[in-house]
Order: structure tokens, then C-alpha cells, then sequence
């Protein structure tokens, strides 16, 4: 419940903050949401397994944030910029989905 | 006698089959099995404040990513609408200097003939009222003809629909060249003086296309297009039919759906040339002797 309500009070707090994001981040701002995306969802089937760590959690956020954005920056230097995001698309994708089809047995029984 | 060890029969496809097994980072198993091993007892974890901040970060994110996407959008559309502000202003102000040269030019015509009138200098300004109405540096007025030009009626595209949005090629809109073969017809039939939507045509005007819009002198036409001609009301209708221009409007008008009218008029109001402006060319005779009156050879 609490750490739902910190997200909510995140979402509210930068639609009235309004944060400018630097040009030079923009390009890996999507990547890294989708990044952080996957690392929440894992936190939350790791939450429903009963073996939730916070530092595991906080530690895997980080990095998959900073990893993709990472990639990203690697392809554009490299001239594969929009390739190498598809692949981490369809790399965290794929995660993303069965983390959730597991909270989903989790929740639903089915 | 052994058996060749049992492959996987998905073994070309580890990377995809672990990314599926696997979707869990194992950090969270293993940090399990320390806590159980270390004997620590299982707490609320999620609770921590590290949790928190990371969700509040999260939020931040996803608030901010989204701000991104709408903000690049409206700002494109903001964009758009004021260069087209833009343009329409400046259409103006380009309206606008044009009037203001064209008054300018009457005020200097009215000037010289005053000053050569007190110089009783008759002759010459005489000369230089018909060298403007041949060049179309004086507005002219006289009989002529009216005659109008416009696409084809289905080629007429519906109100706040795009121009460009037709890529199909259309035959029922008029081209740049039909103008020209009219204008060329109207010259060659005895026309003196011929304007096109009110810019006067010189011998240094150009009529062109520019995506699908016809310029005349840079200037932007709209359909449809009157073509005011001074001449003969009686001779130049038929002279004109009979031109290669009026057959080219003919065929234009049978065979595409152009709709012209052809009417006279006993009085036309032709504006003067705003572009009538010479950079390079210069007379063969030495300037000296402009000044006394020029020998006037009739034509």
C-alpha cells in the first residue's frame, strides 16, 4: 500500500514539477522507463514469491535504468541506436510480460 | 557402450527459453537464501524507505516521460501555426509594400510630367508616357478584353481539404503553359497591355509553377484567373480564337473541363508593372546624350 502510494505521489509530483529533461537525456528517457518498468514488476512477483529484497530491488532498478540507457547511448554512438532499442524492447518485453503472467497466477489463482 | 548425452530439444534457443524460465532477477532468490541461512527473520522489506524513494523515482519518471512525448507534439503543432501567422503576415506586408510602390511610382509619373510640362520639354514626356505603357511602367486604361480561366470543376478541391494531399495526377487544373499560350495568343493577336489577377505582365515578367500554384512575377495566383487584355473589343476576340493559344484553351476546355469566358469590355483599368526594375542592362547610347530629346522614330 505504501510504496503505491509513493508512486502516486511520484506521477503527481512531476506532473506539477514539470521536470525539463536535458536534451542530451532525452533519447534514453523512454528506454529508461521501460527498463524501470521491468525491474518494478520483477520487485513484485519477487514481493507475491515471498522473497522481496529491498536492496536487491533498488540495486536491480538502478542498473536496468542505467544499463539500457547505457545501450542505447553505446548503439547511437555506434550508428545501431534504433536497433539496439528495439532489442532491449523486445529483451525487457518479454521479462515484463511473464513477471506479470506470475503475478497474475499469484493474484488470480489461474 | 554409452549412450551420446540427451540434448535439450530446444538447445538452439537457450537465450530465448532462459529469458522466459528466468524472468526473475535470481538476486532475489539468493538474497532469500542468505536471510534464511544468516537466520534473519523475514520483515516487511517493501516497507523501506529505499522501496519508497525508488517508487517515487519511478513516478517521476513515468510523469516526466509522458510530459515529453505530449510537450514535443504541441509544441510541433505551436510551431506550425505560427509559421503559418508568419507567412500570412508577411503575405501582407508584401501586399502592402506592393500598393505603396505602385503609389510611389504614380506620385514620380505625376512629378516628372509636372517638371518636364515647366520645362515645356512636351516632346520627351510624351515619349516617356509611351515607353511606360509599352513597358508597363504607367498604369494604362482603355477597351479590351476579360477573360477568365479556371479548373476543371472537379478539380476544385473541397474547402480546408490539403492541396497536396491529391498525389493523383490532375488534368482538369490549369498549368502555368496554358497560361503562357494564352498570354503568348493575346500578345500575338494585338493585345497592348495585359494583366493576370491584377499583376501587370511585362517583358521581363515570368509566369511559372511552384509546387501546384501558378506565380507570376513571384507572386502567388489563386484560381480563377482573369486575364484583362487592352485592344481592339472588336478585332481581338476572334484574332485571339484563331491564335494558338485560343485553340490550345479549346482543346483544354473539350477535352479537361478548364472553363474559360471570354467577354469585352469598353474600359479596363490595367495597374503598372511593380517588378519593372532594370539591374544590369544598359543603353548603347552614352548617357550624355539622353539629356537633349531623343530622336523619336515612329513605329
Amino acid at each position: 500500500m505504501i510504496p503505491a502510494l509513493g508512486l502516486i505521489a511520484g506521477v503527481v509530483l512531476g506532473l506539477v514539477l514539470q521536470p525539463s529533461v536535458p536534451i542530451w537525456a532525452q533519447p534514453y528517457l523512454p528506454i529508461a522507463v521501460v527498463a524501470a518498468l521491468d525491474a518494478v514488476f520483477g520487485g513484485l512477483r519477487a514481493l507475491l514469491d515471498g522473497i522481496f529484497d529491498d536492496k536487491v530491488f533498488v540495486v536491480s532498478f538502478l542498473s536496468n535504468v542505467i544499463i539500457a540507457a547505457l545501450i542505447v547511448y553505446l548503439g547511437d554512438q555506434l550508428g545501431v541506436g534504433s536497433q539496439l532499442s528495439t532489442g532491449v524492447v523486445v529483451v525487457l518485453g518479454i521479462r515484463i510480460f511473464s513477471n506479470v503472467a506470475a503475478i497474475r497466477r499469484h493474484l488470480f489463482h489461474a | 557402450m554409452s549412450q551420446p548425452p540427451l540434448r535439450r530439444p530446444d538447445a538452439s534457443m537457450t537465450l530465448l527459453t532462459q529469458l522466459m524460465d528466468r524472468p526473475l532477477d535470481p538476486g532475489y532468490a539468493a538474497a532469500a537464501a542468505r536471510r534464511r541461512a544468516d537466520g534473519v527473520p523475514d520483515g516487511r522489506p517493501e516497507r523501506s524507505a529505499r522501496t519508497l524513494a525508488i517508487l517515487v523515482l519511478l513516478g517521476l519518471l513515468l510523469a516526466a516521460a509522458a510530459l515529453q512525448t505530449r510537450g514535443q507534439s504541441t509544441t510541433r503543432i505551436a510551431e506550425r501555426d505560427r509559421m503559418i501567422a508568419q507567412i500570412t503576415s508577411q503575405d501582407a506586408v508584401a501586399s502592402g509594400l506592393q500598393r505603396a510602390n505602385l503609389a510611389l511610382q504614380a506620385r514620380i509619373e505625376a512629378e516628372r510630367a509636372r517638371q518636364l510640362d515647366q520645362q515645356s520639354q512636351g516632346a520627351l514626356a510624351d515619349r516617356i508616357t509611351q515607353l511606360g505603357v509599352l513597358t508597363g511602367a504607367v498604369s494604362v486604361t482603355g477597351p479590351g478584353i476579360l477573360l477568365t480561366v479556371n479548373d476543371a470543376p472537379a478539380s476544385v478541391p473541397a474547402p480546408g481539404s490539403d492541396p497536396r494531399a491529391s498525389a493523383a495526377v490532375d488534368n482538369g487544373r490549369v498549368l502555368d503553359q496554358d497560361l503562357q499560350l494564352v498570354v503568348n495568343g493575346l500578345w500575338a493577336s494585338g493585345a497592348e497591355a495585359v494583366s493576370i489577377n491584377g499583376q501587370r505582365l511585362t517583358a521581363l515578367s515570368a509566369i511559372r509553377s511552384a509546387g501546384q500554384a501558378i506565380l507570376v512575377d513571384y507572386r502567388p495566383l489563386a484560381p480563377p484567373y482573369a486575364i484583362s487584355a487592352i485592344g481592339d473589343p472588336n478585332q481581338l476576340p476572334a484574332t485571339f480564337s484563331d491564335s494558338p493559344g485560343g485553340r490550345n484553351l479549346k482543346y483544354l476546355a473539350d477535352n479537361f473541363g478548364i472553363r474559360y469566358n471570354l467577354t469585352t469590355s469598353t474600359r479596363l483599368v490595367l495597374p503598372a508593372s511593380a517588378g519593372l526594375d532594370i539591374r544590369q542592362a544598359q543603353p548603347v547610347t552614352p548617357p550624355a546624350a539622353v539629356t537633349a530629346p531623343p530622336v523619336v522614330t515612329s513605329p
